[in-house]
């Protein structure tokens, strides 16, 4: 009886299967409506369609002397060896015919004698952590803009940046309205940065966190004056609040011993920038760049780079660059700095100097058949070179993917 | 046609400038905020 009551039951859960198969077997027979992409993979404007896919690799090697590095004789100048391995990749994104997405993920690996020597004052612990020798240190960076109509784009951007010492969070607002059927654009962005990080003293002993806040306003106006060239002029307005040194660097004092930098608590800075871009009528293209900086520290800089850039065949471009840059030092800025002064610096940064980067690369763009449309590929090389002894070698390679 | 360069190439070399001259920053960009690692 048991036996006959299961078959029972089998044969009727294999009729209401049956049952079911031949009427979705009837109703796709009959014409019914077949399932849209829409119903099967969600709302179109919610399906991520991936644009482009790119990565970078650059390694910087630095030499040079500065007086605010403890690498060195007592008063300087100490060494600024240092050496970063900087994977970067890139993702954008489209989602509907209105939003885009931009993904961007920095990494920097650096290993800096600077940071390093100032654990020589202390046994067995490590100044800035780990950090001192080899410093792991990334960033999330995510920017979606919104087509509002045709001609009017709004961005929202948010990140963080992470390393041992540091914490970053920022976040900020873009718009840009196109005139003239799209001739001229008037853009204009905010962004707001507050960094965390750890204070220590010179001598490496930490003391606790300190911070500072970096505000930014942009405006900038592009303009299409010919078929074959661009230009753009922006102005930008930043301000800073808070610890804005990295609190470890010394400057050299009159007594003969070292002291701590004193900086100002704020600093207001202006720059001016214009770009052009023209097309050359034998495949090349020509890129020219200047800038004016000033700020309230008494740094004066004036930047001017070009770019050139011309087609060797049609998968295959070479680019080669100059940037001269000049600025006057901080008014505070000194190498042996009186005990009197209530302001003090001895980074070389902040120096007076003339700096000049060259450099190329070789481009190749593959157009593909299939998902892939186009490979890029690229190598480049580039030497910085400054007047206060510090120079930089970098090597650059890219891959990236168009889809 | 682009006028500041690939994204990441520009990226890149503008870090660079952010933390080696002191007259660096301001072009769309904070001046001096953010990464401290270079």
């Amino acid at each position: 009886m048991r036996e006959r009551g299961t078959i029972s039951i089998l044969r009727t859960a294999l009729a209401v299967v049956l049952a079911a198969i031949s009427s979705d077997a009837f109703a796709d027979g009959q014409g019914a409506r077949p399932r849209s992409d829409e119903e099967i993979l969600g709302r179109p404007g919610r399906a991520l369609h991936v644009e482009s896919v790119d990565t970078r690799v650059t390694a910087f090697e630095q030499h040079g002397y500065g007086y605010q590095s403890q690498a060195g004789p007592l008063l300087g100048p100490g060494s600024e060896y240092l050496t970063v391995l900087e994977p970067q990749m890139e993702v954008v994104a489209t989602q509907g015919d209105r939003l885009r997405h931009r993904l961007y993920v920095p990494l920097d690996i650096v290993t800096a004698a600077s940071p390093d020597a100032v654990d020589k004052h202390r046994d067995k612990v490590d100044a800035i952590s780990s950090a001192s020798r080899q410093n792991y240190a990334g960033t999330l960076d995510w920017t979606a803009t919104y087509k509002l109509d045709a001609a009017t784009d709004a961005s929202m951007r948010a990140g963080l940046h992470l390393e041992e010492p540091f914490r970053s969070w920022h976040g900020g607002l873009s718009a840009s309205h196109a005139f003239a059927d799209g001739a001229t654009v008037l853009s204009g962005t905010l962004l707001q940065v507050y960094d965390w990080f750890d204070h220590f003293d010179i001598l490496g002993f930490r003391s606790g966190r300190t911070a500072r806040s970096t505000s930014t306003g942009s405006v900038a106006l592009t303009q299409i004056l010919t078929p074959t060239t661009m230009v753009n002029l922006s102005y930008g307005l930043t301000v800073q609040r808070g610890m804005l040194g990295n609190t470890w660097n010394v400057v050299p004092l009159e007594s003969g011993k070292l002291g701590p930098e004193l900086l100002p608590t704020t600093r207001v800075r202006h720059a001016l920038v214009g770009r052009a871009a023209q097309f050359l009528p034998w495949n090349g293209a020509l890129k020219v760049y200047y800038r004016a900086y000033v700020d309230d520290w008494g740094i004066v800089g004036h930047s001017a780079e070009v770019t050139l850039t011309q087609r060797l065949a049609p998968i295959v471009y070479l680019s080669a660059l100059y940037r001269f840059h000049r600025q006057t030092g901080a008014d505070f800025f000194t190498t042996l700095a009186p005990l009197t002064w209530d302001l003090r610096t001895a980074d070389s940064d902040l120096a007076r100097l003339d700096s000049q980067t060259i450099g190329g690369k070789v481009v190749f763009d593959v157009p593909l058949d299939g998902e892939i449309r186009l490979l890029h590929v690229d190598f480049g090389y580039e030497r910085y070179f400054r007047t206060n002894d510090l120079t930089m070698n970098m090597l650059t390679w890219a891959t990236g993917y168009r889809f | 046609m682009s006028l500041s360069g690939e994204p990441l190439d520009a990226a890149r070399r503008q870090k660079l400038y952010d933390t080696r001259e002191g007259a660096a920053g301001g072009d769309g960009t904070p001046a001096g905020g953010g990464c401290g690692c270079q």
